[in-house]
Protein backbone atom coordinates (compact mmCIF):
# COMPACT_ATOMS: atom_id res chain seq x y z
CA UNK A 1 0.00 0.00 0.00
CA UNK A 2 1.49 3.54 -0.65
CA UNK A 3 2.50 5.92 1.76
CA UNK A 4 1.07 8.84 0.65
CA UNK A 5 -1.19 9.73 -2.74
CA UNK A 6 -2.52 12.72 -4.57
CA UNK A 7 -5.28 12.78 -7.36
CA UNK A 8 -5.87 15.39 -9.87
CA UNK A 9 -8.52 15.98 -12.57
CA UNK A 10 -8.97 18.66 -14.85
CA UNK A 11 -9.66 19.59 -18.34
CA UNK A 12 -7.31 18.67 -21.03
CA UNK A 13 -5.98 22.41 -21.31
CA UNK A 14 -3.15 23.93 -21.94
CA UNK A 15 -3.51 26.53 -19.34
CA UNK A 16 -4.15 23.63 -16.77
CA UNK A 17 -0.36 21.35 -17.68
CA UNK A 18 1.65 24.13 -15.52
CA UNK A 19 -1.06 23.14 -12.76
CA UNK A 20 -0.66 19.71 -12.66
CA UNK A 21 3.20 19.58 -12.57
CA UNK A 22 3.75 22.07 -10.40
CA UNK A 23 1.09 20.21 -7.87
CA UNK A 24 2.72 16.74 -8.47
CA UNK A 25 6.83 18.00 -8.04
CA UNK A 26 5.52 19.99 -4.84
CA UNK A 27 3.85 16.54 -3.89
CA UNK A 28 6.86 14.09 -5.04
CA UNK A 29 9.35 16.28 -3.47
CA UNK A 30 8.49 15.34 0.01
CA UNK A 31 10.49 12.19 -0.65
CA UNK A 32 13.78 11.65 -0.54
CA UNK A 33 14.20 12.01 -4.41
CA UNK A 34 16.86 13.90 -4.83
CA UNK A 35 16.34 17.72 -6.95
CA UNK A 36 17.50 16.89 -10.01
CA UNK A 37 14.90 13.62 -10.09
CA UNK A 38 11.98 15.70 -8.84
CA UNK A 39 12.91 18.12 -12.26
CA UNK A 40 13.17 15.00 -14.49
CA UNK A 41 9.79 13.52 -13.22
CA UNK A 42 7.99 17.37 -13.46
CA UNK A 43 9.32 17.22 -16.75
CA UNK A 44 8.23 14.03 -17.93
CA UNK A 45 4.41 14.71 -16.28
CA UNK A 46 4.63 18.03 -18.30
CA UNK A 47 4.97 15.97 -21.74
CA UNK A 48 2.18 13.31 -20.78
CA UNK A 49 -0.32 16.09 -20.06
CA UNK A 50 0.65 18.46 -23.21
CA UNK A 51 0.07 14.86 -25.59
CA UNK A 52 -3.11 14.75 -24.18
CA UNK A 53 -4.14 18.51 -24.65
CA UNK A 54 -2.59 18.48 -27.64
CA UNK A 55 -3.79 14.52 -29.46
CA UNK A 56 -5.86 13.09 -27.14
CA UNK A 57 -9.47 14.85 -28.32
CA UNK A 58 -9.20 16.72 -31.52
CA UNK A 59 -13.37 16.67 -31.68
CA UNK A 60 -14.16 17.22 -27.78
CA UNK A 61 -13.66 20.54 -25.44
CA UNK A 62 -14.57 19.29 -21.99
CA UNK A 63 -12.08 16.14 -22.65
CA UNK A 64 -10.88 15.39 -19.15
CA UNK A 65 -7.46 14.41 -17.66
CA UNK A 66 -6.88 12.49 -14.37
CA UNK A 67 -3.25 12.66 -13.02
CA UNK A 68 -2.97 10.00 -9.63
CA UNK A 69 0.27 9.82 -8.23
CA UNK A 70 1.49 7.70 -5.48
CA UNK A 71 4.24 7.77 -3.08
CA UNK A 72 5.72 3.81 -1.82
CA UNK A 73 8.86 3.76 0.54
CA UNK A 74 11.13 2.98 -2.99
CA UNK A 75 9.34 4.14 -5.58
CA UNK A 76 7.37 6.74 -7.52
CA UNK A 77 4.45 5.98 -9.48
CA UNK A 78 2.40 8.45 -11.28
CA UNK A 79 -0.58 7.19 -13.76
CA UNK A 80 -1.30 10.12 -16.65
CA UNK A 81 -5.25 9.17 -17.81
CA UNK A 82 -7.23 10.49 -20.80
CA UNK A 83 -10.66 9.11 -21.86
CA UNK A 84 -9.75 10.31 -25.77
CA UNK A 85 -9.09 8.97 -28.73
CA UNK A 86 -6.37 6.58 -28.10
CA UNK A 87 -2.98 5.95 -29.71
CA UNK A 88 -3.12 3.74 -32.88
CA UNK A 89 0.51 3.12 -33.16
CA UNK A 90 2.03 2.79 -29.89
CA UNK A 91 5.83 2.02 -31.45
CA UNK A 92 5.92 4.41 -33.81
CA UNK A 93 4.10 7.32 -30.90
CA UNK A 94 7.37 6.39 -28.76
CA UNK A 95 9.89 7.01 -32.12
CA UNK A 96 12.12 9.54 -31.62
CA UNK A 97 11.51 12.73 -33.30
CA UNK A 98 7.87 12.05 -34.53
CA UNK A 99 5.21 13.78 -34.65
CA UNK A 100 1.82 13.32 -35.65
CA UNK A 101 1.51 16.94 -36.43
CA UNK A 102 4.48 17.77 -38.15
CA UNK A 103 2.95 20.77 -40.26
CA UNK A 104 3.29 22.23 -36.50
CA UNK A 105 6.35 22.79 -34.66
CA UNK A 106 6.71 20.07 -32.90
CA UNK A 107 10.15 18.52 -31.93
CA UNK A 108 8.47 15.03 -31.70
CA UNK A 109 10.14 14.18 -28.45
CA UNK A 110 7.81 14.00 -26.19
CA UNK A 111 7.65 10.23 -25.13
CA UNK A 112 11.60 9.77 -25.55
CA UNK A 113 11.85 12.41 -23.09
CA UNK A 114 9.35 10.78 -20.90
CA UNK A 115 11.22 7.39 -21.56
CA UNK A 116 14.63 8.81 -20.42
CA UNK A 117 13.80 10.89 -17.49
CA UNK A 118 12.09 7.81 -15.74
CA UNK A 119 13.10 4.37 -14.70
CA UNK A 120 10.25 2.96 -16.54
CA UNK A 121 7.13 3.93 -18.72
CA UNK A 122 4.44 1.75 -19.69
CA UNK A 123 1.83 3.04 -22.45
CA UNK A 124 -1.90 1.56 -22.47
CA UNK A 125 -3.91 2.88 -24.68
CA UNK A 126 -7.51 1.45 -26.55
CA UNK A 127 -8.70 3.31 -29.89
CA UNK A 128 -11.55 5.57 -28.88
CA UNK A 129 -11.31 4.72 -24.92
CA UNK A 130 -8.15 6.45 -23.94
CA UNK A 131 -4.72 6.20 -23.17
CA UNK A 132 -2.70 5.61 -19.58
CA UNK A 133 0.75 6.60 -18.87
CA UNK A 134 2.37 5.02 -16.00
CA UNK A 135 5.17 6.33 -14.85
CA UNK A 136 7.81 4.50 -12.20
CA UNK A 137 10.70 6.63 -10.66
CA UNK A 138 12.87 4.20 -7.73
CA UNK A 139 13.33 6.04 -4.95
CA UNK A 140 17.24 5.53 -3.70
CA UNK A 141 17.94 5.48 -0.26
CA UNK B 1 9.55 38.26 -22.66
CA UNK B 2 11.40 41.12 -23.49
CA UNK B 3 12.76 41.52 -27.09
CA UNK B 4 14.98 44.43 -28.55
CA UNK B 5 17.18 45.26 -31.39
CA UNK B 6 20.04 46.58 -30.40
CA UNK B 7 22.00 47.55 -33.76
CA UNK B 8 21.69 44.08 -36.02
CA UNK B 9 20.92 42.13 -32.90
CA UNK B 10 18.11 40.68 -31.84
CA UNK B 11 17.58 40.13 -27.96
CA UNK B 12 15.07 38.24 -26.82
CA UNK B 13 15.43 37.66 -22.73
CA UNK B 14 12.58 34.77 -21.76
CA UNK B 15 11.24 35.37 -18.34
CA UNK B 16 8.19 32.50 -19.30
CA UNK B 17 8.50 28.50 -18.63
CA UNK B 18 9.17 26.87 -22.11
CA UNK B 19 6.20 24.98 -22.52
CA UNK B 20 3.61 24.98 -25.17
CA UNK B 21 1.03 26.93 -23.63
CA UNK B 22 3.43 29.48 -23.37
CA UNK B 23 5.48 29.17 -26.65
CA UNK B 24 2.75 29.65 -28.78
CA UNK B 25 2.43 33.30 -27.82
CA UNK B 26 6.05 33.63 -27.75
CA UNK B 27 6.65 32.24 -31.13
CA UNK B 28 4.22 34.99 -32.70
CA UNK B 29 6.36 37.76 -30.78
CA UNK B 30 9.55 36.56 -31.62
CA UNK B 31 8.91 35.30 -35.32
CA UNK B 32 7.51 39.12 -35.47
CA UNK B 33 10.68 40.64 -34.58
CA UNK B 34 12.69 38.40 -36.75
CA UNK B 35 10.80 38.82 -40.09
CA UNK B 36 10.34 43.25 -39.32
CA UNK B 37 13.74 43.17 -38.54
CA UNK B 38 15.98 40.46 -40.17
CA UNK B 39 18.57 40.51 -37.45
CA UNK B 40 22.05 38.90 -38.48
CA UNK B 41 22.15 37.45 -34.56
CA UNK B 42 19.24 36.61 -32.22
CA UNK B 43 20.17 36.09 -28.69
CA UNK B 44 17.96 34.07 -26.39
CA UNK B 45 18.67 34.67 -22.93
CA UNK B 46 17.31 31.85 -20.81
CA UNK B 47 18.40 33.25 -17.67
CA UNK B 48 14.88 33.14 -16.01
CA UNK B 49 13.80 29.91 -17.26
CA UNK B 50 12.98 27.34 -15.08
CA UNK B 51 11.28 25.06 -17.02
CA UNK B 52 11.48 23.58 -20.45
CA UNK B 53 9.83 20.79 -22.13
CA UNK B 54 9.64 19.09 -25.79
CA UNK B 55 7.71 21.98 -26.45
CA UNK B 56 10.50 24.48 -25.98
CA UNK B 57 12.95 22.96 -27.68
CA UNK B 58 10.63 22.86 -30.98
CA UNK B 59 10.50 26.51 -30.16
CA UNK B 60 13.93 27.34 -30.33
CA UNK B 61 14.91 24.74 -33.21
CA UNK B 62 11.92 26.59 -35.01
CA UNK B 63 13.65 30.13 -34.52
CA UNK B 64 16.62 28.62 -35.32
CA UNK B 65 15.52 27.12 -38.82
CA UNK B 66 13.48 30.78 -39.25
CA UNK B 67 16.47 32.87 -38.46
CA UNK B 68 18.67 30.50 -41.05
CA UNK B 69 16.34 31.57 -44.06
CA UNK B 70 17.23 35.26 -43.44
CA UNK B 71 20.62 34.14 -42.96
CA UNK B 72 20.85 35.04 -39.85
CA UNK B 73 22.89 33.09 -36.71
CA UNK B 74 21.12 32.27 -33.41
CA UNK B 75 22.72 32.16 -29.53
CA UNK B 76 21.37 30.79 -26.61
CA UNK B 77 22.87 32.75 -23.24
CA UNK B 78 22.71 31.78 -19.56
CA UNK B 79 20.98 28.61 -19.70
CA UNK B 80 21.05 26.18 -16.59
CA UNK B 81 23.06 22.61 -16.98
CA UNK B 82 19.34 21.27 -16.88
CA UNK B 83 17.84 23.00 -20.25
CA UNK B 84 21.30 22.27 -21.63
CA UNK B 85 20.44 18.47 -20.71
CA UNK B 86 16.77 18.99 -22.07
CA UNK B 87 18.25 20.49 -25.11
CA UNK B 88 20.17 17.70 -25.83
CA UNK B 89 17.41 15.20 -26.66
CA UNK B 90 17.33 17.29 -30.00
CA UNK B 91 20.41 16.73 -32.64
CA UNK B 92 19.03 19.31 -34.14
CA UNK B 93 20.02 21.54 -31.53
CA UNK B 94 23.94 20.41 -31.12
CA UNK B 95 24.81 22.94 -33.94
CA UNK B 96 23.66 25.96 -31.89
CA UNK B 97 25.80 28.40 -30.32
CA UNK B 98 25.86 28.52 -26.59
CA UNK B 99 27.71 31.63 -24.43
Amino acid sequence: MEENMLSIKTNAKLENVSVVRLAMSNFISQTKLDVQDVLNLKTAISEAVTNICEHAYPNKKDGKILVNGYIFPNMIKIEIIDYGIGIENIELAMEAEYSSKSEEEHAGLGFTIMESLTDELLVDSIINTGTTITMIKNINN
Amino acid sequence: MKCDMEKENLNVVIQEDLDMNNCKTLKAIVDGYIIKYKPQTCVFDLGAVDFIDSSGIGFLIGRKKLLELYEAKMIIKNSSENIKKQLNFSKEVSNLKFI
